[in-house]
């Protein structure tokens, strides 16, 4: 069934992930508790959370199912790059931690959780995330998993704790698909959405498969204060031999300077770790003809007074079965006060470093209205 | 058109995320699952998520895209405890996903991001947290894989292991455009 504009106020059972809760606080909070939620129901959530420190002392950002204080309840494996230490530790805690280390007067820290949440086992949780150093710098990037040992309560909350100054807290669940005996809901088969589709869903609102080489790349006709979020993922493919950079530029802003990353990766046996301010630049340089590279990163995009911040994965020069590096980003771009109504992607080397049968796609988040 | 809930039993044509193959939770362990009917020049990605638990043995999830058991590559990333680690791969049969040491009741979770259109390798970004016994979280990784195939249309994966457990869960989601 064909059906123009959409926009869907309760629930989405489609087999996806839905957002069901978004709160953006401007004051000063010591704690957000998500609730009511039903880990059993939904067995999955994704926990986004871009939030400031606004004390003078360090603080450290716990989320924490039902609220569960037990010092001995949570375990972590982590891997986190800072300035040029790559590193890695296993421990204990009283929560899972948002990012792996405090964060300090006015810095900012965004991340990206992903918790497995039905009962029966331990539950699970994968988390990427970045922190400031100070305006325009990254701290440090960080990989863990974490576990919490409880296998039997239903997850009911999400507390979130941690003085914040501003924060904004995204919680998007895993839903049923139609099929599935808790799906609700009008029926409907197949829909064929031509119109907006809103419905607090990330959606995909650019693709370009590139016949020909490019040097720059615009998507236009963003809105990041109503975006809120954006997820590229792109395949580059290579014509150039040389040396190439990629670099992401909200509304083409190319002073390299404005922006900070920290970087961690693998090549080979060796592990490296380092902290720039030279552009937002992916992790897909010094290509070669016919190289691939895969490309993720989630970007935080409203103004809400600080950074823009983004975390970065990917995959990069694959040869044949030789993939030169894996690597983590954390990127800030220290413009706080202009939309972003434009992303452009571009190489700073030989022209046309994005390569015939590259592919770039934009999601948004689409909330309902 | 405002819309309360919504129950798509069919494709959902909007370019969001939905999920086209779910395990559900095991009611019983298995040591293979094949997901078929798949169209990766036309899905061109695909997101995969693991939770496994290990109820016998050990050892890592591997995945065959088309049945295939030959050139793939990866390139890791790994924390264990306090060591920080990288290995490089060409030779390798399978892309891996979640890995589990011999210990009954041990949980994996991973999550992989597949690019599946044929054209050029097909490549692979995952990260996985594995071996998780109690707070002991005792193994991380970052991976980027390939697979040298550049042609054939990927219409199957199937996913081995010693054991996917009871209470595991595998989904894989794709996105479908408006017509």
């Amino acid at each position: 069934m064909q059906t123009g504009d959409l926009n869907v106020l309760g629930d989405l059972c489609a087999g996806g992930y839905q957002m069901i809760y978004n709160q953006e606080t401007a004051g000063s909070t010591t704690s957000i508790n998500i609730t009511p939620i039903v880990g059993q129901t939904d067995r999955e959530y994704r926990l986004i959370v871009y939030g400031m420190n606004p004390l003078a002392a360090a603080q450290t950002y716990l989320v924490r199912p039902n609220n569960n204080t037990d010092a001995t309840a949570y375990g972590q494996q982590n891997m986190t790059g800072t300035a040029a230490i790559a590193a890695a530790v296993r421990t204990t805690g009283s929560g899972i931690m948002l990012h792996n280390a405090t964060v300090t007067s006015a810095n900012h820290i965004f991340t990206d959780m992903t918790l497995k949440s039905r009962s029966g086992t331990i539950r699970t949780a994968l988390v990427n995330s970045l922190s400031e150093l100070q305006p325009g710098s990254v701290n440090s990037v960080n990989l863990a998993g974490w576990s919490w040992i409880d296998t039997s309560a239903s997850i009911t909350s999400l507390m979130l704790t941690g003085v914040m100054g501003s924060s904004n807290v995204f919680l998007f669940a895993r839903k049923p698909a139609g099929s599935d005996s808790d799906a609700t809901g009008i029926p409907t088969g197949d829909l064929d959405v031509q119109g907006d589709f809103t419905a607090d869903v990330m959606q995909k609102v650019y693709e370009n498969d590139l016949t020909a080489s490019a040097s720059s790349i615009t998507i236009s006709g963003l809105d990041g204060n109503t975006d809120t979020l954006y997820w590229i993922i792109m395949r580059v493919v290579s014509e150039n031999a040389t040396t190439e950079i990629y670099y992401l530029e909200p509304n083409g802003d190319g002073t390299l300077s404005n922006y900070g990353h920290q970087w961690l990766y693998g090549t080979n046996a060796s592990i490296g770790a380092q902290r720039g301010k030279t552009g937002w630049y992916f992790p897909v340089d010094a290509n070669g003809v016919g190289t691939v590279s895969l490309v993720q990163s989630l970007i935080y995009a409203k103004v809400s007074g600080g950074p823009r911040m983004g975390i970065t994965g990917g995959a990069m020069r694959i040869t044949g079965t030789t993939i030169a590096v894996t690597d983590i980003f954390g990127h800030t771009w220290n413009n706080t006060a202009t939309n972003i109504t434009s992303i452009v992607l571009y190489n700073a080397g030989t022209t046309g470093g994005y390569g015939s049968g590259s592919h770039i796609e934009l999601w948004s988040l689409k909330k309902s209205t | 058109m405002n819309t309360g809930d919504l129950r798509v039993y069919g494709d959902l044509q909007a370019g969001v995320w939905q999920r086209i193959y779910s395990s559900g939770e095991l009611a019983a362990s298995a040591s293979s699952i094949t997901i078929s009917s798949l169209d990766g020049d036309t899905d061109k990605v695909w997101k995969l998520v693991i939770k496994r638990v290990a109820d016998v043995g050990g050892g890592s999830t591997f995945i065959k895209l088309n049945g295939n058991g030959l050139n793939y590559g990866s390139q890791w990333l790994t924390g264990e405890n306090a060591s920080i680690g990288a290995y490089r791969e060409t030779a390798g049969i399978v892309l891996y996903l979640t890995y589990q040491a011999a210990v009954i009741n041990d949980s994996a979770l991973g999550e992989m991001i597949i690019y599946a259109k044929s054209g050029t390798n097909r490549t692979v970004i995952n990260c996985e947290c594995d071996s998780i016994r109690t707070t002991s979280v005792n193994y991380l990784a970052l991976m980027g894989q390939t697979w040298m195939e550049t042609s054939a249309n990927i219409t199957s994966m199937i996913l081995t292991s010693t054991s996917f457990g009871s209470t595991s869960s595998i989904d894989l989601y794709r996105r479908i455009d408006a017509s």
